[in-house]
């Protein structure tokens, strides 16, 4: 049964690849939709019947035997439960979605064909029992982002995006694979539930090699989850369609590090170090995530940093030892960004694919359908107090934060004020002021759904908060009245700020996300750029021209000898002669 | 009696095929001829390890040795299935079409020499039997500027036989000194006892010759050169380089056990220079057939550093990559030879007037790039996981190989896929027989990645002392 999570949309690909040649558009646009849909129902019909999983009776399941004694399985407890429903919603929504939006585009069927094959590699990642089966889905997404990101790939800079998106993950990915190598020379075995199970023991003994896994996960985890160092292919994927944006930042990819770690929790939390790190990595990359938000001008662009800046959120949870906090801020993160990113799109669609947000404003009175919900997207991103999800998640980590540190919990609330800053800024660049377009643009029902199922689970997250929590293992820690108000206070004093400043942020190196690209340019690209041209012709040739030269060489001399002169030949024998004689009379 | 028969058929099959006039005939028969091979192949197959001796020359202690086992089936039924595939998609071959299939027989006949020999000299004598054959197809039916590449080729292949071929003589004599006995039998020889300068001496000679085949940097200018120049029947390049590894596993592990441990370091060196050597040569070419030539060179220096690493799971890596490079770089080659052009400045956009083929390019680009769910993938896990075993750094710059190795590949796809248009005309879009075609090899490809089970119970098919299977 649970292999039919995965299998669905992996057969819905599989039509689609092959047939989509002798398929009508709407039938394509079915079957491309419909084969998600039907995984999320899968899911569903199976936690309706088995309830919720808990670490006792989660369901295990082989399809068959890869390696003795490895299998490919699949594992379905809480976590990848949580994340089996989130991708599998959210990723039907948006493909829903896409039915309007890539109205107009001739190759609906690659289109699709490849949204399917997304899930279904999402969904391998999040419900294998093992890290090899894990990284095949790990990889899959790879893929499938590469092609979506370029889908468009006439567009200037797409191909580029999406080159730059593979290598960059896959460089996060060689070291998963290392990390995966690691794992297996300790434990012998790869099955994620056993080497947990006997970690705590090993740890005693090996500590270094632990820390040295759990550092290895988290560099893996940095390439697909966009963090510093490995962040600098997030933005350059924003040329891809904006519904692809929206699966890529709420359900697939830049989840799955968040996902890993999570899941190898156990592990990493023997590892006081490795932890530190994902703490430092996570605050890091939010503060620059967020600050690179605020400076930019293009509206997906501001989506793109903003995910950074929140999964650098999710990491500080996992560094501050709350795996289940940053799920919960996994979960709601899913639906308002999704919410986010398919708002900008009706609102791309409106103004003939423009983003930027200079040339926008007083959408307001125009859209007032799409203001609402992205208003509740931005409520719950920038945390909004009492209404929205967002804050809630994002509390539950500031008070882990107050827990561990002072310093962190600055750290917290200064990204919050940061975010919200941001948010309201774009807000305030989409919505209000003078309006510059004349919009013609309706969204019909396709996208409106999406939109109202995920601004109704937006708020409605909020509500369920402590019953996820519990299914998650949360264990409470103290909060008191005076924290909930400086973080609300935060993010109130950012809004304000953002009505009033809106127009005070230009920086082009921030914009360009502090320099990232131009220090890799400089001492990555260009020297491999570099060597490739200065090794094009292969100066090993020249070895053998060599030879070849003294051969010839040889030959020339040995030819000219041949003069076919007696005398030259006489004089040579005699002198050689007397030359072998002077050297036997004087030895 | 099926061993000899395995060399023996394509061999006199291939005499016959000269005489064939009609093209779609000698297609046909040596179609025929690679089919009844693979029956023979899974016969002998079936009844486990087998083995074949019969003297040939008593005075000189030469016999007519042969050796079935799982290894040497792997490696028969991938050259048969490039052999397969080459001739199927040579079937517009007018030009001399008997002397063309009747080389390629050869060519097959030649390979299972050396996969099955067990004796030293027999398999000298296939090891330079073997390249005749593709010197011929070079020199008649290549492209461009193909004599001097040709020659190149027999120039390399030649003089590093001679190498090897003094060496084994050296190991006969030293046999004789210590046992009383001529033999070339490999069991005989790997008993001889030798002081460890000779040994290091003796398997550098030996080693010398299979560089040069694998290829190994920097033995391995020919094979640039050759990849441009070869019609598609040289396909069985790719096979050809094979036999490269197989030797090294075959011959120098069980001759040379202490100089193979000996020179590991010196050829892990040599291997790790390949992989990056080659990586960053295919990324700056701008001929594709070029790309895939330095590939290979790359792949194959992953294959060496993994044959050195002295671990059972390194080696089970190597040997599976070899078998899935093998189908994916070939069946690359094979598509790219259907374009007209090969610079990639003058092609591009194929995607977008050619879907199919794109898609099929795609799918062995990926599984090059070692994407999991491949066969190429479980190869490199291997690798990583037994490199890792050994020398953790060395596991570190094998992973940083997948990534110079997804670097040029993806530029190629960038390039020839998704550039702009041009260069496309006269190339017609994939026919149902090719699609088929490659649709089989991918699903080899996957088969390979998802299930390598069946492929490990042939390697250790009947053999005490590894039954049960490498976790």
């Amino acid at each position: 049964m649970l292999f039919l999570l995965p299998a669905l949309p992996l057969s819905g690909f599989l039509i689609l690849f092959f047939f989509s040649g002798f398929l009508c558009r709407r039938l394509i646009a079915i079957i491309g939709v419909g084969s998600i849909f039907l995984s999320f129902l899968a899911t569903m019909f199976l936690i309706l019947n088995l309830g919720i999983p808990t670490e006792s009776s989660a369901l295990k399941e082989i399809l068959w035997s890869f390696i003795p004694p490895m299998n490919i399985g699949f594992h379905f407890d809480t976590i990848s439960c949580l994340m089996s429903i989130v991708v599998t919603l959210i990723s039907s929504l948006v493909a829903l979605y896409s039915v309007q939006f890539m109205e107009e585009d001739a190759d609906i069927g690659r289109y699709f064909a490849c949204i399917d094959l997304f899930v279904c590699a999402m969904l391998i990642l999040v419900l294998a029992d093992n890290l090899l089966l894990l990284f095949a889905g790990w990889e899959g997404v790879g893929l499938c982002s590469y092609l979506l990101i370029g889908f468009w790939y006439q567009k200037a800079g797409a191909r580029e995006a999406a080159t730059k998106a593979f290598i960059t993950t896959r460089i996060g990915d060689v070291f998963l694979l290392l990390g995966m190598a690691l794992i297996f020379f300790c434990f012998n075995t790869l099955e994620i539930s056993v080497f947990l199970s006997m970690a705590p023991k090993f740890a005693v003994e090996h500590q270094s090699l632990i820390t040295l896994a759990a550092i290895l996960l988290l560099a893996g985890a940095v390439g697909k989850s966009a963090q510093i160092p490995l962040q600098v292919w997030l933005p350059d994927a924003m040329i891809g369609p904006t519904p692809v944006s929206a699966l890529i930042h709420a359900a697939t990819m830049v989840t799955a590090g968040v996902y890993l770690l999570a899941r190898t929790f156990t592990l990493i939390s023997l590892a006081p170090m490795a932890q530190e790190l994902i703490l430092f990595v996570g605050a890091f990359t939010m503060i620059l995530g967020s600050l690179s938000a605020l400076f930019q001008n293009d509206l997906k662009k501001v989506l793109a940093y903003s995910t950074m800046s929140q999964i650098g959120l999710m990491f500080m949870a996992l560094g501050l030892g709350s795996p289940s906090s940053a799920m919960f801020h996994f979960t709601t993160h899913a639906f308002f960004k999704a919410l986010l990113f398919l708002s900008a799109g009706v609102i791309g669609l409106s103004l003939h694919h423009q983003y930027d947000m200079r040339k926008m404003g007083g959408l307001v009175r125009v859209m007032p359908f799409t203001f609402i919900v992205f208003i509740i997207g931005s409520g719950a991103l920038s945390a909004l107090p009492f209404l929205t999800a967002g804050f809630f998640s994002k509390e539950l980590i500031l008070i882990e934060a107050y827990h561990n540190n002072l310093f962190h919990w600055g750290i917290g609330i200064l990204g919050a004020f940061l975010t919200s800053l941001y948010t309201f800024r774009m807000v305030a660049m989409v919505f209000f002021g003078q309006q510059k377009h004349h919009i013609s643009f309706r969204p019909s029902w396709v996208i409106k759904i999406p939109l109202v199922v995920l601004a109704f689970a937006t708020i409605a997250l909020g509500f369920f908060e402590t019953s996820l929590l519990s299914f998650l293992g949360h264990i409470h820690k103290s909060s008191s009245k005076t924290l909930v108000l400086s973080a609300a206070l935060a993010t109130v004093i950012g809004m304000l700020c953002a009505f009033v400043i809106h127009n005070a942020f230009n920086n082009k190196f921030i914009a360009k996300g502090c320099g990232f690209d131009a220090l890799y340019q400089a001492i990555i690209v260009r020297p491999y750029n570099a060597i490739a041209h200065l090794l094009k012709r292969d100066p090993l040739v020249r070895i053998y021209r060599a030879l070849y030269s003294f051969i010839l060489f040889m030959h020339v001399l040995l030819y000219r000898s041949q003069t076919g002169r007696l005398r030259h030949y006489l004089t040579v024998i005699i002198a050689s002669a007397i030359a072998v004689m002077g050297l036997m009379v004087l030895s | 009696m099926i061993l000899p028969l395995l060399i023996f058929l394509p061999l006199f099959g291939g005499l016959f095929c000269f005489f064939i006039r009609r093209d779609i005939f000698a297609w046909a028969y040596s179609l025929i001829i690679v089919l009844i091979e693979f029956l023979l192949l899974f016969f002998s197959y079936q009844k486990g390890i087998s083995e074949f001796r019969t003297p040939w020359i008593e005075e000189w202690g030469l016999y007519f040795n042969l050796k079935l086992d799982g290894l040497a089936i792997v490696f028969i039924a991938l050259s048969y299935l490039m052999a397969f595939i080459a001739i199927i998609s040579s079937k517009e071959q007018f030009d001399r079409p008997g002397f063309y299939f009747g080389n390629m027989l050869f060519l097959i006949s030649g390979v299972n020499g050396i996969l099955l020999a067990s004796d030293l000299l027999l398999f000298f004598i296939a090891w330079e039997a073997m390249i005749l054959p593709l010197y011929f197809l070079v020199l008649f039916w290549g492209h461009g500027d193909k004599r001097p590449v040709a020659m190149q080729f027999f120039i390399f292949t030649q003089s590093s036989g001679l190498i090897m071929l003094a060496a084994i003589i050296g190991l006969y004599f030293l046999a004789y000194v210590q046992t009383g006995i001529f033999s070339f039998d490999k069991e005989i020889l790997s008993h001889v006892i030798l002081d460890e300068k000779l040994e290091i001496t003796l398997c550098l000679g030996f080693l010398i010759a299979f560089l040069v085949k694998l290829p190994a940097c920097p033995l391995h200018i020919w094979i640039a050169n050759l990849f441009c120049s070869s019609p598609t029947g040289a396909l069985l390049v790719g096979i050809m380089v094979k036999t490269g590894a197989y030797a090294i596993i075959r011959f120098i592990f069980d001759l040379f056990p202490n100089a193979s441990v000996a020179l590991a370091p010196i050829m892990i060196s040599i291997g790790l220079f390949s992989v990056f050597y080659g990586s960053f040569l295919a990324y700056a070419q701008n001929d594709i057939r070029k790309i895939l030539a330095y590939s290979t060179v790359s792949h194959m220096g992953l294959v060496l550093i993994a044959l050195f690493c002295h671990h059972e799971g390194a080696h089970l890596g190597a040997i599976i990559l070899i078998l899935a490079s093998g189908i994916s770089t070939g069946s690359l080659l094979l598509l790219f030879s259907e374009l007209k052009r090969f610079d990639i400045n003058e092609i591009g956009g194929i995607f977008a007037v050619l879907p199919k083929m794109g898609a099929v390019t795609i799918f062995l680009v990926m599984a090059s790039i070692g994407l999991p769910i491949f066969g190429n993938f479980v190869g490199e896990w291997f690798i990583i996981a037994g490199a890792f075993a050994t020398n953790k750094v060395l596991a570190l710059f094998i992973a940083l190989a997948l990534v110079t190795g997804a670097i040029y590949y993806l530029r190629l796809l960038k390039l020839l896929l998704f550039g702009k248009v041009k260069g496309t005309e006269g190339i017609n879009e994939l026919s149902k027989t090719r699609l088929f075609l490659y649709g089989g090899l991918i699903s080899a490809l996957l088969f390979m990645g998802l299930y390598p089970k069946p492929i490990l119970s042939v390697l250790y098919m009947k053999d005490s002392s590894k039954e049960g299977t490498y976790d």
